[in-house]
């Protein structure tokens, strides 16, 4: 191996502790109270260190929600591959957010501070915001594809754009989920359920 | 003559508590709610801290005040909303309607109201009878959205088996996060620019629930 290959590799290694660590303090502490002052004494590295990997909080959130987000895709790629159905696919969709949101409740904190734009791009690196801008797209683009199906095939009506309603189910079932992960309708999975029906129902192909 | 200076008193009261209320929503909106002291929000409207704490006793206070006066505001949208349908699914439809029609006009009340996802404020920092104005305005919100789907039961135009309840949340979460989405993306690589966005969900959600 090369001492630039090497170099490399030592920097991915570090630069993972410093996300588990992150993510600890995270949960712990919600984003408005995470400092790097936290981030490293979590991850034992002076914050001098700590910056010549990260230069802001907001890149080291960044970078978690990179990591726990390709999971998830990955997560509900397989899931989606079992089922022949498009609504049983976009099912299988749903129950693998609630996997997500549940094992992570964090993440819908990150997610909130990006739709109220408290997300400063300034300072996340290039390479980081294309890595999201990519897994983004890939994860569009697979419920995109369900969709579709579902509209090629008649389940699904043909009356609604398609993109309007990946991010329509997106959105609303995050909104919804919000409230059984951390909301006035905490632990009552049922509450998700019966949501999804009503928007099943709604999709569906009139008669 | 008395009822008069209480009049009065009561009046400048009034007035000043809405002028310390203008400066509290000013900088809740431009610096956020966490950031703003009581310190800047008196100096904002112009009057010493002490007289701002002689007004309210917390920022939890003055911001439920600040919450209330725009919840105010949208109950009168969503009333408007329910009378005005001929059957229970034309007063949700309408709702919804009302809905978009309030937000589209101060987009920066919903984001104000988005962050507050999380009730993040102390409760025993705020009088009692500020708190049950607050339950009692929300209340008569959420009742005029329960009354409509209750209407539509009655009168046929939806499903007869619908747990009302969480159709009033779904309604509300919902279509709350998707105008959020709508006004505010920033994160999305995709922007919406047309309302189709919202309303298309509306037609989808009132189909679900639709009889027809």
């Amino acid at each position: 191996m090369g001492i630039e290959s090497r170099r490399k590799k030592d920097r991915r290694i570090r630069e993972q502790e410093i996300i588990q660590a992150a993510d600890k303090v995270l949960s712990a502490k919600g984003i408005d109270n995470t400092t790097m002052d936290d981030i490293a004494k979590q991850a034992e590295f002076t914050k001098k260190t700590l910056y010549s990997y990260f230069s802001s909080k907001e890149e080291i959130f960044t970078a978690i929600f990179i990591d726990l987000f390709t999971n998830h895709v990955r997560n509900f790629e397989i899931s989606m591959e079992k089922q022949d159905q498009a609504i049983e696919k976009l099912k299988a969709l749903a129950n693998a957010y609630y996997d997500f949101y549940h094992e992570n409740p964090h993440i819908l904190d990150l997610m909130l501070y990006f739709d109220l734009g408290k997300w400063n791009y300034n300072n996340v690196r290039e390479e980081l915001k294309e890595t999201l801008f990519e897994l983004n797209q890939k994860a569009v683009n697979r419920i995109e594809s369900a969709f579709q199906l579902g509209i090629n095939r008649k389940e699904i009506r043909n009356d609604i754009d398609v993109q309007i309603l990946v991010f329509n189910f997106v959105t609303s079932i995050r909104a919804v989920l919000f409230q059984v992960i951390s909301g006035f309708w905490k632990d009552n999975l049922d509450f998700y359920q019966n949501f999804l029906k009503v928007y099943f129902d709604g999709i569906k192909k009139k008669k | 003559m008395q009822m008069i200076a209480m009049d009065k008193r009561k009046k400048k009261i009034m007035h000043r508590k809405n002028e310390f209320a203008d400066a509290a929503q000013h900088l809740f909106f431009t610096k956020g709610y966490e950031k703003t002291t009581m310190e800047e929000i008196a100096d904002f409207a112009g009057y010493t801290k002490m007289t701002l704490y002689s007004y309210f006793q917390s920022k939890d206070e003055i911001y439920i005040v600040v919450f209330i006066r725009s919840l105010v505001e949208r109950v009168k949208y969503i009333e408007k909303g329910l009378s005005s349908g001929k059957n229970g699914y034309q007063q949700l439809k309408n709702i919804a309607h009302k809905y978009f029609e309030y937000f589209s006009e101060r987009p920066e009340q919903l984001k104000f109201f988005q962050s507050w996802q999380k009730w993040t404020i102390d409760e025993s920092k705020i009088n009692k009878s500020i708190l049950s104005k607050y339950r009692e305005i929300n209340i008569q919100g959420i009742d005029c959205i329960r009354k409509a789907i209750v209407n539509g039961i009655d009168d046929g135009s939806l499903c007869s088996d619908l747990e009302i309840d969480k159709i009033v949340s779904y309604f509300l979460y919902s279509s709350r996060a998707i105008l959020s989405e709508y006004f505010f993306s920033t994160h999305q690589f995709h922007k919406f620019n047309k309302p189709d966005y919202y309303y298309d969900y509306i037609t989808l959600f009132l189909k679900a629930i639709s009889s027809k």
